[in-house]
């Protein structure tokens, strides 16, 4: 797997905030995350990638944290997740892959639009059998979200130009 | 107010595409006679009884009467051989009434005259004639008896409206049998090209290919198969622009290499082949529309060629084939060959090893694993600690595999080292280097993962290894340091030999097992790289040939104790004061005492050799040692007397707090 998968999505994520949370992240030691594990995943954002590699790359918020972020941007405070904060959220990460798509444009890729997950601790179907899952923990006042990259070994013999 | 339409509708009584060609000129026509002679006749009507000529109103009147009804049920019944026919009678016996009574100034000869065209084109050929034919008679008949009851015609006369009647009457007859003629072959030539029009149909509708044009604004053209179709169920497909149809279905730089490549079609002198050698829509990820809008990829397979029409204009003729089942297939076969070549390299070393040794290797790098992703998500921010950690996990797995034998592997995780070292030596760490770190981290877990599927396929085979599966530790360090010893002292050309005394495995508890394993091993490679004596230097020293490692164990209170000695040269003092005043700036390392002198060994970064090899040089082993041990709140004794012994004891609590 490449940097150069990961990076854009890193980089869109931290713009994103600038300009709509007007928070710059901190980011955290990535670390691996098993396929089966959970952390504090309430509603998540998916992100398909076909191409030169494949997977799926997540953006994973708390409850607390999605409800939060949507505060700030609608200005009246929400406690509770509602279609609201679904939607904001959706549009979040919706804006994130499109700047991330910037990224990609000397890369054979595809980025698909964003689903969204929603339930407590729910998993992830990773794709793959066997691919290990690498972990991005952004920090910002409200704790921590985290952005999981899963995605294949590249292996197409296509001639890049 | 649409008159055209109101116009259609009042001359084909409302049904315009009820009858075929033939049968509607014939509508149209009875309702235009009817209307228009209805018209004429009302006119004339109204002017004759004007002029008092009564008789011949009255006629005119009843015909209108008569037109206007049939006109009505005509519209209602649409039956139009009877009112044809009722029409033809009618004006029969008008122009019967008109002959017989002459009219103002002899002109009810004149009406006759449209007769024939009435009942040839509302008859046809055959029976028009016979209604045509009796007017003829009459009218001589009339002339014959004098049957007219006013000025009687002169015979000149009536021979004269004859021959135009005649006239008119075969004209009309020519006109009508070319017309039918016509008809019919059109008809035939209609059916032809809609039977051919059917089977293009059904092979558009059938065919297993997405089959379309394109003109010269790669604007898709309006035949193409319902499997094109099937791949874009969300589009007016028709005079569509195609680029436009990829957009955002495939990556943007293939869709500019699809928009130039289609455009050289239409540049002359461009050679077929070469564009069918460049297209770049050959084999190619397509994400479409599905049901319920989430992202799918297929992998479809364009081709393009060239259709030159007969007026100059120029096609192109796109094929597509939806291979993403085969496509997948062959991804997974290149993905199983590829893992296969990668395990076969590491079968050949796995499978002369004890699957127990492989499962605890395995177990450990896990765990190894598992330290280093724990210190990650510590958010420790002291980057290069954390890098220092790292690497004493990857140099304890490395050192691991090496005693197996698994080379590639080892490999792996030597040129992890030597990047983990180069990141270490930067003046400033940065986040970057982390996430480096990430990847690489995943990537070794594959390799793991492919040594882990590998030993259950291994394991498979033997099915004696089950039974044993609860004495699974039993002598694992044993026989991993035999290993060590083996490797290493082959590699270094010494003659060693390993001697445990009260010491076996499985008494150690298991929470030590790996630490102790580890030490030993660590022990074991540093005692034949630096302890030992080559056997000609021993033979020199009057030593035995062989060197001696002894191990054993004590359990001293409520501690154990874990000896290892070696009857080597001992701590070179010298050698590492020198490394050291080498490494620091040299102040105050020569007044240090040789007790003090000798704690650096377990420093990290410190090494007496200069240059690392695979499997020391380093200066990770024993650092990670100590650390390891304070874990467990051991404590490690040296005990080294020149050129007799040199012997590590480490103490621990028999039972961990």
């Amino acid at each position: 797997m490449d940097k150069e998968y990961i990076m854009p999505f890193v980089e869109a994520t931290e713009a994103v905030f600038m300009d709509f949370f007007n928070e710059k992240p901190e980011l955290l030691n990535p670390y691996l995350i098993k396929r089966t594990e959970t952390i504090d995943w309430d509603i998540s954002g998916v992100i398909g990638i076909a191409g030169q590699t494949r997977g799926v790359v997540v953006i994973s918020f708390s409850d607390s944290m999605a409800c939060s972020l949507t505060s700030r941007l609608i200005g009246s405070s929400i406690s509770e997740i509602d279609d609201d904060v679904v939607d904001t959220i959706g549009e979040v990460v919706n804006i994130i892959a499109g700047n991330a798509k910037k990224g990609f444009e000397s890369y054979r890729l595809m980025i698909s639009l964003p689903s969204i997950v929603k339930g407590n601790d729910h998993n992830i179907a990773w794709p793959g059998k066997n691919i290990p899952i690498i972990g991005i923990p952004f920090s910002i006042e409200e704790g921590e979200f985290i952005l999981a990259v899963g995605l294949e070994n590249i292996i197409t013999n296509e001639i890049v130009n | 107010m649409n008159y055209r339409k109101l116009f259609n509708n009042i001359v084909t009584s409302g049904t315009y595409d009820l009858y075929s060609t033939g049968e509607r000129s014939r509508l149209i026509f009875l309702n235009l006679i009817l209307i228009i002679v209805s018209f004429l006749l009302a006119f004339s009507a109204v002017r004759d009884y004007r002029l008092e000529e009564y008789g011949i109103a009255y006629a005119m009147a009843g015909i209108v009467a008569a037109n206007i009804i049939s006109l009505i049920v005509l519209r209602k019944t649409k039956n139009i051989r009877m009112i044809s026919y009722f029409t033809v009678i009618v004006m029969f016996l008008f122009n019967l009434y008109l002959l017989r009574n002459v009219d103002v100034h002899g002109a009810g000869i004149l009406w006759p005259l449209s007769y024939p065209i009435i009942c040839i084109f509302l008859g046809g050929a055959l029976i028009g004639s016979l209604f045509a034919l009796p007017l003829v008679v009459f009218s001589t008949l009339v002339y014959v008896t004098g049957f007219s009851g006013y000025v009687p015609y002169s015979l000149d006369f009536l021979l004269r409206t004859i021959s135009i009647y005649i006239f008119i009457y075969i004209f009309c007859l020519t006109f009508e049998i070319i017309q039918r003629n016509t008809q019919n072959s059109l008809e035939t030539a209609t059916d032809e090209l809609s039977r051919e029009k059917k089977q293009t149909d059904s092979i558009m509708h059938n065919v297993d290919e997405g089959i379309f044009l394109l003109n010269s604004s790669l604007e898709i053209e309006s035949q193409y198969s319902d499997y094109f179709r099937a791949l874009f169920p969300n589009h007016q497909l028709e005079k569509m622009n195609f680029i436009d149809l990829l957009e955002n279905r495939i990556p943007e730089k293939d869709l500019n290499a699809t928009r130039d490549y289609l455009e050289m079609f239409f540049k002359k002198g461009v050679n077929p082949e070469l564009l069918t050698e460049i297209n770049p829509l050959e084999g190619i990820s397509v994400s479409l529309d599905s049901d319920d809008k989430s992202f799918s990829e297929y992998f479809l397979a364009f081709k393009f060629s060239h259709i030159y029409e007969d007026d100059g204009s120029v096609y192109i003729l796109g094929s597509v084939k939806d291979i993403t089942d085969e496509h997948a297939l062959s991804r997974q076969l290149e993905e199983e060959a590829r893992s296969n070549a990668r395990s076969m390299e590491n079968l050949f070393h796995i499978i002369h090893v004890d699957p127990k040794m492989m499962i605890d290797f395995l177990k450990d790098s896990e765990e190894e694993m598992e330290i280093i992703n724990t210190l990650l998500k510590k958010k420790d921010s002291n980057y290069k600690d954390l890098l220092v950690r790292v690497y004493q996990s990857i140099h304890s797995m490395k050192s691991n595999s090496l005693i197996l034998g698994i080379k590639k592997f080892s490999a792996t995780l030597h040129s992890v080292e030597e990047d983990i070292k180069s990141v270490l030596e930067k003046n400033e760490i940065v986040w970057d280097d982390i996430l480096d770190l990430a990847i690489t981290l995943r990537n070794i877990q594959v390799e793991i993962n492919d040594i882990k599927d590998l030993i259950n396929k291994i394991l498979e085979f033997r099915t004696d290894f089950v039974e044993s599966e609860s004495t699974i530790n039993k002598g694992i360090i044993e026989k991993s340091i035999e290993r060590v010893l083996e490797i290493e002292s082959r590699k270094q050309n010494k003659k060693v030999q390993l001697q445990f005394k009260n010491f076996s495995s499985a008494d150690i508890p298991d929470n030590y097992k790996k630490v102790v394993k580890d030490v030993f091993i660590q022990m074991t490679r540093n005692s034949i790289v630096h302890g030992i004596e080559t056997p000609e230097e021993r033979l020199k020293k009057n030593k035995q040939e062989h060197g001696v490692i002894t191990i054993s164990s004590d359990k001293v209170g409520d501690t154990i104790e874990y000896r290892f000695r070696d009857d080597g040269r001992g701590l070179d003092i010298k050698k590492i004061q020198e490394k050291l005043a080498e490494q620091s700036t040299g102040a105050g390392t020569l007044s240090l005492k040789p007790v003090d002198i000798a704690r650096h060994i377990f420093s990290p970064g410190f090494s007496t050799l200069s240059e690392a090899t695979q499997t020391a040089g380093r200066g990770i082993g024993l650092s990670m040692i100590k650390e390891r041990l304070e874990k467990h709140r051991g404590k490690i004794r040296i005990n080294s007397s020149k050129d007799r012994m040199c012997e590590f004891s480490i103490v621990l609590p028999a039972v961990e707090k």
